[in-house]
């Protein structure tokens, strides 16, 4: 009786707990602008992505909590989950949605392309194209614009070819579970059409199968190695570099900030500069200009800093490649020392 | 008020019912426990998807998905009766193998969008002029079938043996019942149920993903769970009324998480917390025994 009591009352408080907080999402106190953020899973390049557009929403003028309210959300991977976070968002009627990673721009597509609302921001995106929601930087929908940040993948090959021209068997692990990566394996198959080099292929669908997997394409017998940019890779680039550096076979990526790492070199662009872009965008929208006066952004070709060389010169002595003065004296960033243990 | 975010979740709840049902039969009826569902469940997606983009309609594309479902649970069945693998390593085998093979269906890409395709919703987008009103009542009215058709099938000859198999296999098999053929029905319908799950969400969703059944299974027996400790115990109807409710009831606690407004990371927790909740309300109340 008396636990049944206590029970009771428990209830009653957890009640109107929930009634207290829910009242904030019927009304907010004060009517600022909304950002409805959304990711679909954590991982460490999407932190940097989402730092960046908050750095850049900042710089423009815009401070979460004093002039706008910006509503984070995760969906952790789970459809269903992402999916009702956008509904949710387009009931409340956001000012604007930022969806980041290709799962959420589908999915906020389907569901805002009848009725054109609420205006949404991409990031951490390949490519809009290859998911059929936009065809062209200007042909989509009214409501709907981001950035694009499919990696410098030519480049990158054309870097290996200067860098170390005698290279013939290249290494790329990656996941083909992520659509980004099977489209950048897809055009780094595409740029070595008419070279001698051949692309290793090996397949990691989780962060530790990266260590395993790496090591099986050294036992193949590659001359390098060239990482992309995936989630599964960018989350435990620590044991990729680890098998680089042990094997002395370089690693060749599209993200300035692997060389201090461990990379020996990269052309690309850091996660956060595709935030930096969508944050400026966001700002416009929520200053009044529309999205489709916004076209599509690609990272590196119409927004954006263009991409960057980086070396690592203490990790090409280890390999015993020469990089030559030419090279280093183009070079954005030079590190000068072997990664931590 | 908010009326597509608490539909969309019933929408997707009641879409999930395959699923669940599925985890029902295995886990449930036949004491099977098949973790294939990780990789049916996306395949039934990639088939849909592959199909309407072909021009099928997405009516027929449905009896194809349950089809391809049925041949991953045959290929569990094989495994686990005739190969002699234990059954819970057999549909982990599956599942996994299963990721390739959808990735193949899909020809290659990890994403298939069907935007601007017909799906099962646009014939019933003229019922209702609100698309998830009109996908509650399409996704409504398969599930309603759906529960029919399980009825009537776990009370046919096959279906009494199948639970004979799942209650007391010994006895079963006494009473001269193959007991590997029965498993094999059971892995064939549930894992073609998944399949049917995975392709209406992504009709509803408007393209397949390879990764749609990362933790499916484990959704599945939540829901599975939540449905049997929230339904009264009255005969086998009610067990296969009280998967749908699990189903629907699980989507709407996870909603009902985001309506909080709980930080993102303590989303899961929240989740957890709500159905914890769920669970001992009954037993508080002194009512509350599962359907077992």
């Amino acid at each position: 009786m008396k636990r049944l009591c206590v029970l009771k009352s428990g209830l009653a408080v957890g009640i109107a707990a929930i009634v207290l907080t829910g009242s904030s999402f019927a009304q907010a106190p004060v009517k600022l602008p909304v950002i409805g953020l959304t990711e679909f899973a954590s991982f460490p390049a999407g932190d940097e992505v989402r730092n960046g557009l908050i750095k850049s929403l900042e710089q423009e003028g815009f401070v979460g909590g004093r002039n706008v309210r910006i509503d984070l959300q995760n969906a952790h991977g789970d459809f269903p989950t992402a999916t009702n976070i956008l509904q949710k968002f387009r009931d409340q009627k956001v000012d604007v949605m930022v969806v980041m990673g290709t799962p959420n721009l589908g999915l906020a597509y389907n569901i805002t392309k009848d009725i054109g609302y609420p205006k949404i921001v991409f990031a951490v995106v390949n490519s809009a194209y290859a998911i059929k929601v936009a065809q062209s930087r200007t042909d989509k929908p009214a409501h709907l614009t981001g950035v694009q940040n499919p990696a410098p993948v030519p480049d990158t090959i054309k870097l290996i070819r200067e860098t170390m021209p005698q290279a013939r068997r290249i290494g790329v692990p990656y996941n083909p579970g992520e659509a980004n990566s099977v489209d950048m394996v897809m055009r780094a198959r595409q740029a070595i059409k008419g070279t001698d080099l051949v692309l290793i292929e090996a397949s990691v669908t989780r962060t530790d199968e990266v260590q395993v997997g790496t090591q099986s394409l050294i036992a193949r017998g590659v001359d390098a190695l060239l990482m992309i940019n995936d989630g599964v890779l960018h989350a435990s680039s620590g044991s990729f570099m680890k098998v680089s550096l042990d094997s002395k076979k370089p690693v060749f990526c599209m993200e300035p900030g692997m060389v201090p790492r461990g990379a020996m070199a990269c052309v690309g662009f850091d996660w956060q500069e595709g935030g930096i872009e969508a944050g400026k965008m966001v700002a416009a929208i929520l200053r009044g200009k529309s999205p489709k006066d916004i076209p599509i952004g690609t990272l590196g070709e119409d927004v954006g800093p263009t991409s960057r060389l980086a070396y690592n010169v203490a990790v090409a002595e280890l390999m015993g490649v020469k990089i030559s003065e030419r090279a280093l004296k183009n070079a954005a960033a030079i590190s000068k020392e072997l990664p931590p243990k | 008020m908010y009326l597509s975010f608490w539909l969309g979740a019933v929408v997707m709840g009641l879409g999930f019912t395959g699923l669940v049902l599925s985890a029902f039969l295995t886990f449930r009826v036949l004491n099977f426990p098949d973790l294939t569902v990780d990789g049916s469940y996306p395949l039934g997606g990639a088939v849909t998807a592959l199909l309407i983009v072909q021009g099928m309609s997405p009516w027929l594309t449905l009896p194809v998905v349950f089809l391809a479902g049925g041949l991953a649970g045959a290929a569990t069945g094989v495994m686990a009766t005739r190969l002699g693998i234990n059954g819970l390593l057999a549909g982990i085998l599956v599942a996994i193998g299963m990721y390739s093979v959808n990735l193949h269906v899909m020809g290659g890409v990890s994403n298939l969008p069907i935007f601007g395709n017909p799906t099962v919703m646009t014939a019933a987008g003229t019922l209702a002029a609100n698309t998830d009103l009109a996908a509650a009542m399409v996704f409504g009215a398969l599930t309603v079938v759906v529960i029919l058709l399980a009825y009537w099938f776990l009370c046919t000859e096959v279906g009494l043996a199948m639970r004979a198999v799942g209650d007391n296999e010994q006895m079963a098999r006494a009473q001269g019942i193959s007991t590997g053929a029965m498993k094999m029905v059971g892995l064939i319908i549930a894992n073609g149920l998944a399949a049917l799950a995975g392709a209406l969400q992504v009709q509803y969703m408007g393209f397949a993903d390879v990764n749609l059944g990362l933790g499916a299974i484990l959704a599945g027996i939540a829901a599975l769970i939540i449905g049997e400790a929230l339904m009264p115990v009255r005969g086998l109807l009610w067990a296969i009324v009280a998967v749908a409710v699990g189903s629907i009831v699980y989507r709407l606690v996870v909603a009902f998480a985001l309506y909080l407004g709980l930080p993102p990371n303590d989303i899961k927790l929240g989740t957890v917390a709500i159905v914890l909740l769920a669970l001992t309300l009954p037993r508080i109340r002194g009512i509350g025994k599962t359907a077992r």
